[in-house]
């Protein structure tokens, strides 16, 4: 018997029964093709049927052209988009998951760019992103709303569906009218609680008369905007759950939190503590009967038992934990919990790329989204199983020499440290930063398991390759901190960079100038580093603020945060020119005034790194195939590293 | 208006141990007197053998009343039985309340003895109050102590609360004169279903953390192999658990059973030493609620030192040593 009693036991919600308690909850996928669900959408959520977890909420469908917030959101208001629903509800009920339709409007969160319509809203306001001011709804617009809700949810009924998820959470124009912070009408549709509750109730109304009595519904309720202000609480929530229960047309009660104010809450990095929202849950659960969700940073299984078997929610949302392994439910299941991979909420695969348009996809993961060429019944043994050296044991080289070990290549993986991991266990030095190697702890597990001759404290030159007589050689020898970038004089203890600061090899003085010229985790995570060993430290960086990159991650607000209250200080808009022992000759890019940054210790210098190519060059021509991967080939990100050291162990 | 409640007697249980009262008991008095709010009696029911002269210091400490059931079986702690007996008495006097403290023997009782008398029970109180109409409430930690649930009883006393002994002070109890009344056992053990052959002494490497009262907790600034033999060392000179963080299960230097965090168990026990354990958020979120925590690592701005009672800065295989060494001596 499962250790997972709870999770694997079915539940029934309205008049479906689930399989188990994990949910692939609603998320943006950026995967839709002309507003309609594609190919990719399919593949992408049968691997996570097959998987094993017990339901799927797709993406937001939208209901009314006056939402279309980004350009792959998917109009379930259109006829045309049956088809679609049909062929994926028919491939997920191959499996026992059950699958819903998240149907949506999100109002004044969005903007007219695409629509070339103005964005409807309770009441004239400007969201904090999109930053355009919404039209306050006329009755009969409030009216045609609640009728193309109708409408597109008897679509999702003939497309197949199991259930029906209205959303009133984090992005949601249902959300807006119940709360405070953004509704402002004076007609019946504004003021008291039960004036904001009626558009929600109308739409619930409407669409559960159309759908009929069987048809299961239900909501996906904010359970606290964490306003700053006069937003909805947890204690409103709770009246609106009470209220919403007592309709008796709801059947469940998913949960979201936050609004685009404090998106960093609905999208918890590693900087937020692992299921931050089951006091959420727990609170909604206590003062109703539905089943309740609990979803946010739930990425391991005993976790997600945890909370079922404390009563804190009925169903567990996992949303990056099986993006990051669609098989998650099955290893749990299998007693295999050791083998998953889990989701380290880097946020750089799936939420950075979401808001800027791309497709979704995970560092850890290489496969999202290429399912039907990268997915878990793609993985074939080779015919000719080879003999492979493998120099470097970071992420690029660990994952290229477990693909071809699992492909039955027999692999020699060289490592010139004690242990495998890289620039991820430095980077995971940085403050808070832990758990981003979690990739090698995975990568790490599964190498284990696998027969690889692993040579650790090893550093392979030409010549030791050779001896080995490899059919292949892949050359995974990363990267070192750039030195020597800003001219001037200056010895090596005066300038420093995050490597030595990171693993101790130096130690700083007391006042410390950090330049930035990366504005991601290597430079603001060092600069908190310091400022917890109780230094002072003054940033600059050419651009506009620094963190620059931490936006799309969900991490600015809270770095920014952290770093003030630990009194780092910044100067942006500089361009550092010249180094002369710790002082810095910096130039406004603006204003071209010259400005001396002097009094410190110790400059530490964040400037990027240089390929260690040095192995590839003496080995080209040598060995019948050659790869390169990873920052040997240029300095980027894990996501790279992963990705190419997948792919050529697919290739070998 | 105050309603007049039948009989407002609050009764609670003596618990003990090894011939010796255990500490909660004198915090159960503590909160029995406070919720007499002088109208009813507080008395103290003891199931036990040997116990005379520990049970006069109750009466001195502010006790109205101790009946002692006196019975040699009930010299250890035997659920079934006892929760018959219990249950006969209290079914028969319906006191407002029968209060207990939080144990892993306990949480075997009061649950029969619920289900037995066919009344509400709440576990783990922190809080217990009885307003003016006579409505009694009960205040309960969930989500992890993030919050907290009022509970109202619904059903006739005798009210049946178990509460964390944690919240249980003994503090300003009014020393009064207490009668004793010693109950003869009625017998009729012979249809009991279960019976104590041999009381066997837990060995901590293998109690289950949850229950354990001392545990030494190690982290990756310990080291693999040999090295970790420090821990079972200082684990055996003191009683002591073996717990790893994440990273030390990883190892496969323990197993799962014994990793404590989110993903890991939730401890609370009286103490706790965390060795070489920088102190992550998911590791403290599972131990936060330990009585007495000292931590010894090398970084002194390890957050691991925010949760200590007392914080040692060195290397565990400088301190523990010495430590051990004197722990051996005594």
């Amino acid at each position: 018997m499962s250790e997972f009693r709870y999770l694997f036991s079915p539940l029934k919600i309205g008049s479906v029964v689930v399989p188990n308690r994990i949910h692939f909850a609603a998320h943006m996928t950026n995967f839709g093709e002309d507003q309609k669900i594609s190919e990719r959408h399919i593949y992408y959520y049968r691997e996570r049927a097959k998987g094993g977890c017990g339901l799927i909420t797709t993406e937001e469908l939208t209901v009314h052209p006056t939402d279309h917030a980004y350009d792959k959101l998917v109009d379930a208001f259109e006829p045309e988009v049956i088809p679609g629903f049909r062929a994926l509800t028919r491939t997920i009920h191959e499996f026992e998951t059950r699958i819903f339709a998240q149907l949506n409007h999100n109002g004044m969160q969005g903007d007219g760019k695409i629509s070339r319509l103005p964005v409807w809203g309770p009441s004239p306001g400007k969201d904090p992103i999109f930053r355009e001011t919404a039209k306050a709804m006329e009755i009969e617009e409030i009216q045609e709303c609640i009728a193309s809700f109708t409408k597109s949810a008897t679509h999702v009924v003939e497309g197949g569906f199991d259930g029906i998820e209205l959303q009133l959470g984090h992005s949601s124009l249902i959300r807006q009218f119940l709360s405070p912070a953004t509704n402002f009408r004076d007609d019946v549709y504004g003021g008291g609680l039960e004036n904001r509750m009626r558009f929600c109730l109308e739409v619930i109304d409407s669409v559960r008369k159309a759908v009929g009595p069987d048809f299961t519904l239900g909501v996906r309720l904010n359970a606290d905007e964490m306003h700053p202000q006069g937003g909805l609480t947890l204690e409103e929530a709770k009246q609106i759950a009470i209220r919403l229960e007592a309709t008796g047309q709801v059947d469940f009660m998913d949960l979201s939190l936050g609004t685009f104010h404090n998106l960093f809450l609905v999208e918890g990095s590693m900087h937020t503590p692992l299921a931050y929202t089951v006091p959420l849950s727990a609170g909604i659960r206590s003062v109703v009967r539905l089943p309740v969700y609990c979803t946010n940073r739930i990425n391991d299984p005993h976790l997600a038992e945890k909370i079922l078997e404390n009563g804190h929610a009925d169903m567990i949302g996992m949303v990056r934990a099986l993006i990051c392994d669609p098989e998650l439910p099955n290893k749990a299941r299998e007693d295999r919990a050791d083998d998953i991979r889990q989701c380290i909420a880097c946020n750089q695969g799936c939420i950075g790329r979401m808001g800027l348009g791309f497709g979704l996809g995970c560092i850890q993961n290489p496969a999202v989204g290429e399912e039907k060429t990268l997915g878990m019944d793609t993985f074939l043994s080779s015919p000719n199983p080879k003999k492979v050296v493998v120099v470097g044991g970071g992420p690029a080289g660990l994952e290229a020499a477990r693909t071809a070990a699992l492909r039955k290549h027999k692999v020699v993986l060289f490592e010139k440290n004690k242990e495998v991991g890289g620039q991820n266990l430095i980077a995971g030095k940085a403050a808070g930063r832990q758990e981003i190697t979690g990739v090698t702890r995975w990568l790490v597990s599964q190498i284990r398991k696998l027969d690889i001759d692993l040579r650790l404290g090893v550093e392979a030159d030409e010549e030791a390759v050779l001896k080995e007589k490899p059919d292949a050689v892949v050359v995974a020898t990363g990267s070192v901190p750039r030195t020597r970038v800003i001219p001037g004089e200056y010895s090596s203890s005066e300038v420093v960079n995050t490597h030595q600061v990171l693993t101790g090899e130096v130690q700083t003085g007391h006042r410390v100038l950090l330049i930035d010229l990366d504005g991601h985790h290597q430079a603001t995570g060092t600069a908190e580093f310091l400022s917890d060993q109780g230094k002072k430290v003054h940033m600059v960086c050419p651009a506009l603020f620094v963190g620059g990159k931490l936006g799309p991650l969900q991490d600015l607000y809270l770095t920014r945060q952290r770093l003030a209250r630990k009194g780092v200080t910044f100067t942006p808009d500089i361009a550092v020119l010249e180094i002369q022992g710790t002082l810095a000759k910096g130039l406004n890019v603006y204003s071209n005034e010259r400005i001396d940054f002097s009094g410190f210790d110790t400059i530490v210098l964040v400037a990027g790194n240089e390929s260690c190519d040095q192995l590839y060059f003496a080995l080209k021509g040598k060995v019948k195939e050659l790869y390169r991967i990873g920052d040997c080939v240029a300095h980027r990100k894990t996501d790279m590293a992963i990705a190419e050291g997948h792919r050529v162990g697919r290739q070998l | 208006m105050k309603t007049r409640i039948e009989n407002p007697d609050v009764w609670f249980l003596v618990q003990h141990r090894q011939g010796k009262m255990e500490e909660p008991t004198f915090g159960l008095l503590g909160e029995a007197q406070r919720l007499s709010r002088d109208q009813g009696k507080v008395v103290a029911l003891c199931l036990g053998w040997g116990l005379d002269e520990e049970l006069n210091r109750l009466g001195s400490l502010g006790a109205d009343r101790i009946l002692y059931v006196k019975e040699e079986r009930f010299a250890h702690f035997h659920a079934e039985a006892q929760s018959a007996v219990l249950a006969g008495i209290l079914a028969k006097e319906t006191p407002l309340f029968f209060l207990m403290a939080q144990s892993p023997e306990i949480a075997d009782l009061a649950p029969r003895l619920a289900a037995a008398l066919k009344t509400g029970l709440v576990t783990r109180a922190v809080d217990l109050n009885i307003n003016d109409q006579g409505h009694v409430t009960a205040v309960q930690p969930i989500a992890n102590g993030y919050l907290f649930q009022e509970l109202k009883f619904e059903c006739r006393p005798p009210y049946l609360v178990t509460l964390l002994p944690s919240v249980l002070s003994s503090e300003g109890i009014a020393p009064k004169k207490a009668e004793m009344v010693i109950v003869e056992s009625e017998g009729g053990f012979e249809a009991l279903k279960t019976e104590v052959k041999r009381l066997v002494e837990p060995d901590p490497e293998t109690l289950d953390l949850e229950e354990a009262d001392i545990i030494v907790s190690a982290g990756r600034g310990v080291g693999r192999g040999e090295a970790f033999q420090v821990i079972h060392d200082l684990a055996k000179a003191i009683g002591g658990s073996v717990s790893g963080t994440r990273p030390v299960i990883d190892w496969e230097t323990l197993p799962y059973e014994r990793q404590i965090g989110q993903t890991g168990k939730t401890v609370t026990p009286r103490l706790l030493v965390a060795c070489g354990i920088s102190g992550a958020n998911e590791y403290t979120v599972g131990m936060e609620k330990s009585q007495l925590v000292i931590a010894i690592n090398t970084d002194a701005k390890s957050r691991i030192f925010r949760f200590a009672d007392l914080g040692v800065v060195g290397d565990v295989h400088e301190v523990l040593p010495l430590l051990i060494k004197r722990l051996r001596e005594r």
